[in-house]
């Protein structure tokens, strides 16, 4: 399952349904702060001219350049001349500060090149999906096909910082042969710009560069440089492939539907575009299309209800009808709705107390307090519940599978019946409103 | 359109400042008008050369300033005065400010708050404290609760770069300070309750590409041991000991965190450091000294080679977490001039060492109550155990004083070289302490243990004293209810200064003892005081509040009182003393100066 991590926006970060930093289509992400050195120049507008005024970023290739050399400027050309219009551009760098400065200004009126996941804007139907690759020289007789290659364990491997495979490596406990190189620059030319990680790439500074796609693409492609590129498929909790789409100001139904029905109309065109930057093209993802992009907050895939312990452990355990309550329980309910006593342990003193050497066995003591009262994670003896009391949304917090939980998604390892003993021994020592209990 | 890569990339390549000696930061440290270190000097000893607040005026002190960091969990820690600027830290989420002292009314030039993986917070020990940032030649460097180490531009709190050093998904993350040697910044890691296997690493402070990374267990690649490691002491172990001392794989996820202050000898060419406990809190599984957890360690700051370690708690049993502060003191220790080095171990135990090869002079009991060890055997440089305070797994050890937390946490102390003494916030806690069976899951807790902590003999929790380090006995001393979680400042008007979890900010007679002043804080301090001048000519001095911290977090998280071993013990020890009816949250630089 996927997590969106809390507080990013506030942060002015752009995410994508990953708590991770996600950091896609070039620079369209703004982890960093970033100076405002760049003044804001708008084009002058004809007079009368139908035009589609564009928030471009003056210095970004591939993507967007002021030299109009970037594929993001030739599938605007494509799609202002389905409307009958004359791109005009608003230069600001695709950064942080980026729809404040352009779109909430009023200086345009449509970003190319948005991920899914930026919320502050009205997104598109998407115009091309594409995936973070891994890259390497092809004269080196490398024939990886993922991350778990075991060679990469000898290898220098180089990642923009903040980005989705940087979580996908640190997850593989690779991060220590990992240099990282930064998404961001500064047209004053002090700093890296992205292309470095696939300069650094062909040049043998790092063996293995993990790129979004277009970025790698185009090294390959447009710069010649002799890359393997092998996209890379989502993760559970990382997603690696994204949907882009053009942005409009929240609330402009009409241009939206407009740029949709060019998209639509010019894909073909689009298409080769894109091939022409050598774009590696990612098959549609679970999440992908249309129909399930309009909500900010991409809806999670439908939890599967929690497995009632196939058996229980003793046969003191008696079950109050796991099963039939599993089955009772429609899964896209919210859970608080439907009280459910779905452990077959609870009110088992014999359980509760294995539960009780689990929990510190495994950690929860470190968190939650050796008589459950709390520390760096909230107290489970009270009637204060962050996300609900129930089995189920217990068991699924345990799990690792409930949006936006703080508690570490590590406990997937535990076993159905490790959680449920775990569960009777927090209800064994619940201190609160008896009439509250709906376990 | 057929560029090569290589002109894409060559056009924008960065033209690299030589940051050579860092002659500028050495030559700023021992300027006293400005606080451009941590600890501020190398040598740590946060003593400044200010005098016009002297023991005769101090009364006339007075609240002229003061600033909301804008959070409100524990504020650890100092501000840096750089020049004119002033740059103030925060807990969580870390903000940064640089406020303008030449303009009237400190107005605030720039803020900066870092972009962090919030999962980061579940898995921080012990409240989202944050100790300081690093200044060098127009830089601000620092750490993140998310394990980045980062530069900002000191002008315009621009980022220049920022790189990942610590990965929360695995336990670690970053609470220290930090400190800048030459062109490199030195960082270490938090996570000693989580299983990790901790490290020093120095980052380029033009780049932030990493130079070296050093374990603090593991083989001893890992642990770079220079050839002629601990060769003036052999008996403290050589080569082959980060494995060997252990059971197994188990150095692994052997601890050994380096979250606290480091110092430097820029003639010996040496930093200084020690490591944390041993994972996990249960001695049981892991029967073996332990070797590198809690130990002060000597590195060569340009190979990060280990020169000397010298290890204080062999098998620790009881969190005596080792990471506490080293101040570096030309001492006459039995009429010879020693290049000492002096740390207040949580362990309960002052030891002073030679500093240029780690011999160990002295060891003394600075809280009298201490009792797992009856003296460290200065031949052998291990204690003398009383063996019923040993702990063992499924055995609930009473008694055992200092508890986890420490003789003395991680608050600095300080000295003056007009006194001769040295100024620390002391705990007088004791606990009782149970290891149990832990299983390592990555990104899980790993500890293993059930403390209850309370207040030892005398009832009070915490002391501000003077230690003599040459004679290595305690001067005088100030009873506190709660334990004296601030760092100590010391200045040349011979003032000490110190604050308090209920909410006080003193002034004390550094050769007396006599508090002076004393001035009522919106919340509890655990902050380091520091002073400096402004432009205005006037001398200032600065302390944070904002309740936290380990001791502190039972108020910080409003946690329950119902479970005296939550938040790893200290719920039952705080609300024993009532700290919840003293403080609330806050988090506040507050800045005093004389009334006019």
């Amino acid at each position: 399952m996927t997590r969106t991590s809390r507080g990013v926006g506030a942060a002015g970060r752009v995410v994508i349904a990953s708590s991770a930093a996600v950091a896609v289509a070039g620079a369209l992400l703004a982890a960093h702060a970033f100076p405002q050195a760049r003044a804001q120049s708008v084009a002058p507008v004809p007079a009368q001219a139908p035009t589609l005024r564009v928030c471009g970023d003056p210095d970004n290739l591939p993507y967007s350049n002021e030299r109009l050399e970037g594929f993001e400027n030739r599938i605007a050309a494509v799609v202002a001349d389905e409307l009958g219009a004359t791109p005009v551009y608003a230069w600001w760098p695709h950064q942080r500060g980026l729809v404040r400065n352009t779109i909430d200004a009023g200086t345009c009126d449509v970003i190319f090149g948005v991920p899914e996941g930026l919320d502050f804007v009205l997104w598109t139907e998407p115009y091309y999906r594409s995936s973070y690759v891994m890259a390497y020289r092809n004269d080196r007789g490398y024939d990886f096909r993922s991350l778990d290659a075991p060679e990469l364990r000898q290898l220098r491997i180089g990642v923009h910082v903040n980005t989705p495979p940087e979580e996908s490596l640190a997850r593989r406990r690779l991060l220590d042969n990992v240099a990282t190189y930064s998404l961001f620059f500064d047209p004053r030319g002090d700093r890296d710009r992205p292309l470095k990680l696939l300069d650094d790439l062909v040049a043998g500074t790092v063996d293995v560069a993990v790129a979004w796609g277009p970025l790698a693409g185009y090294a390959a492609t447009r710069l010649n440089a002799p890359l393997e590129l092998v996209p890379l498929a989502d993760e559970p909790g990382v997603p690696l492939a994204f949907d882009i789409s053009m942005g409009v100001e929240k609330g402009n139904e009409a241009l939206k539907a407009r740029l949709e029905a060019a998209i639509d109309r010019r894909q073909a065109e689009i298409l080769t575009i894109l091939e022409e930057y050598g774009v590696p093209l990612a098959p549609a993802g679970p999440g992908s299309g249309a129909a399930t992009r309009d909500a900010p907050a991409a809806p999670l895939p439908a939890p599967a209800p929690p497995p009632a312990p196939a058996a229980p452990a003793t046969p003191a355990a008696t079950p109050a009808e796991p099963t039939a309550a599993a089955d009772a329980l429609p899964p896209s309910e919210p859970a608080s709705s439907v009280p459910a006593k779905l452990n077959p342990f609870t009110g088992d003193a014999d359980m509760a107390a294995e539960g009780r050497a689990l929990y510190f066995q495994v950690g929860c003591q470190g968190c939650h307090g050796g008589g459950g009262g709390g520390g760096m994670a909230t107290s489970v003896i009270d009637d204060a519940w962050t996300f609900g009391s129930t089995d189920e949304v217990l068991y699924r917090l345990i799990k690792g599978d409930v949006p936006d939980q703080t508690m570490p998604t590590v406990y997937s390892v535990l076993t159905d019946d490790e959680v449920w003993k775990i569960l009777a021994f927090i209800r064994s020592v619940y201190a609160g409103d008896p009439e509250r209990i709906d376990w | 359109m057929k560029r090569s890569i290589y002109a894409v990339v060559a056009l924008v390549l960065a033209l690299p400042l030589a940051i050579a000696a860092n002659d500028d930061l050495q030559s700023r440290q021992t300027d006293d008008n400005q606080w451009v270190l941590p600890s501020k000097n190398y040598a740590a000893t946060r003593f400044s050369s200010l005098d016009q607040i002297t023991a005769d005026n101090v009364t006339n002190l007075t609240q002229v300033w003061s600033f909301s960091t804008g959070a409100l969990r524990g504020h650890e820690g100092q501000p840096l005065v750089v020049d004119s600027t002033m740059y103030v830290h925060s807990a969580y989420p870390n903000h940064v400010y640089a406020i303008d002292l030449a303009e009237e009314g400190w107005p605030i030039k720039w803020r900066y708050t870092p972009v962090q993986d919030d999962r980061a917070v579940p898995v921080a020990c012990c409240d989202l404290v944050h100790r300081g940032v690093n200044y060098v030649e127009g830089r601000i460097l620092m750490t993140t609760l998310d394990g980045h180490v980062l530069a900002l531009d000191a002008d315009t709190g621009e980022e220049l770069w920022k790189v990942r050093n610590a990965d929360p998904l695995r336990g670690e993350t970053m609470t220290m300070a930090g400190l800048v040697v030459k062109d490199r910044y030195i960082v270490g890691v938090s996570g000693g309750e989580f299983g990790i296997r901790g490290w020093v690493a120095a980052y380029a402070v033009e780049t932030g590409e990493q130079l070296w990374k050093a374990y603090s267990m593991g083989p001893d690649e890992d642990v770079l041991l220079a050839p002629d490691f601990n060769e003036a002491n052999p008996h403290y172990g050589r080569f082959g000991a980060g494995t060997e001392t252990w059971p197994g794989d188990r150095w692994e996820n052997g601890g050994g965190a380096t979250w606290g202050w480091y110092a430097y000898d820029p003639e010996l060419d040496l930093v200084y450091y020690s490591t944390g406990n041993p994972g996990t809190w249960n001695p049981t599984p892991r029967e073996g000294d332990n070797k590198w957890s809690m130990t002060i360690f000597a590195r060569d700051p340009d190979t990060g080679e280990a020169k000397w370690a010298y290890q204080m708690t062999p098998w620790d049993a009881w969190d005596y977490d080792g990471i506490n502060e080293h101040v570096l003191l030309d001492l006459t220790i039995d009429g010879r001039e020693v290049k000492a080095l002096v740390h207040f171990d949580r362990n309960g135990f002052a030891y002073v060492l030679d500093r240029t090869d780690g011999t160990l002079l002295s060891a003394e009991k600075f809280v009298e109550a201490t009792n797992w060890a009856e003296r460290i055997d200065l031949e052998s440089g291990r204690p003398v155990e009383v063996p019923e305070k040993r702990t063992r797994q499924g055995v609930n050890t009473l008694d055992i004083c200092p508890a986890a937390m420490g003789a003395k946490n991680q608050q600095p102390v300080s000295y003056s070289p007009r006194t001769g003494l040295i100024y620390a916030g002391t705990n007088n806690l004791c606990m009782n302490y149970e290891g149990f069976e832990v299983r390592y899951i990555a990104g899980a807790p790993y500890v293993g243990a059930n403390v209850r902590i309370f207040a030892g003999p005398g009832g009070y929790q915490g002391e501000f004293m003077a230690w003599d380090p040459e004679a290595a006995e305690k001067v005088w001393g100030i009873t506190e209810p709660f334990p004296v979680w601030t760092g100590t400042l010391v200045t040349a008007g011979d003032v000490a200064f110190y604050g308090t979890m209920d909410r006080w900010f003193k002034a004390v007679d550094a050769r007396s003892g006599d508090i002076l002043w004393q001035s009522r804080l919106p919340s509890g301090s655990i902050g380091n005081p520091m002073t400096f001048t402004a432009p205005d000519g006037k001398q200032y001095v600065a302390i944070y509040s904002g309740i936290g911290g380990w001791f502190g977090l039972p108020v910080a998280a409003d946690l329950s009182r119902e479970d005296p071993l939550g938040a790893l013990g200290a719920v039952g020890a705080a609300y024993e003393s009532g700290l919840d009816r003293v403080t609330s949250v806050g988090g506040t630089l507050h800045v005093f100066a004389l009334e006019d």
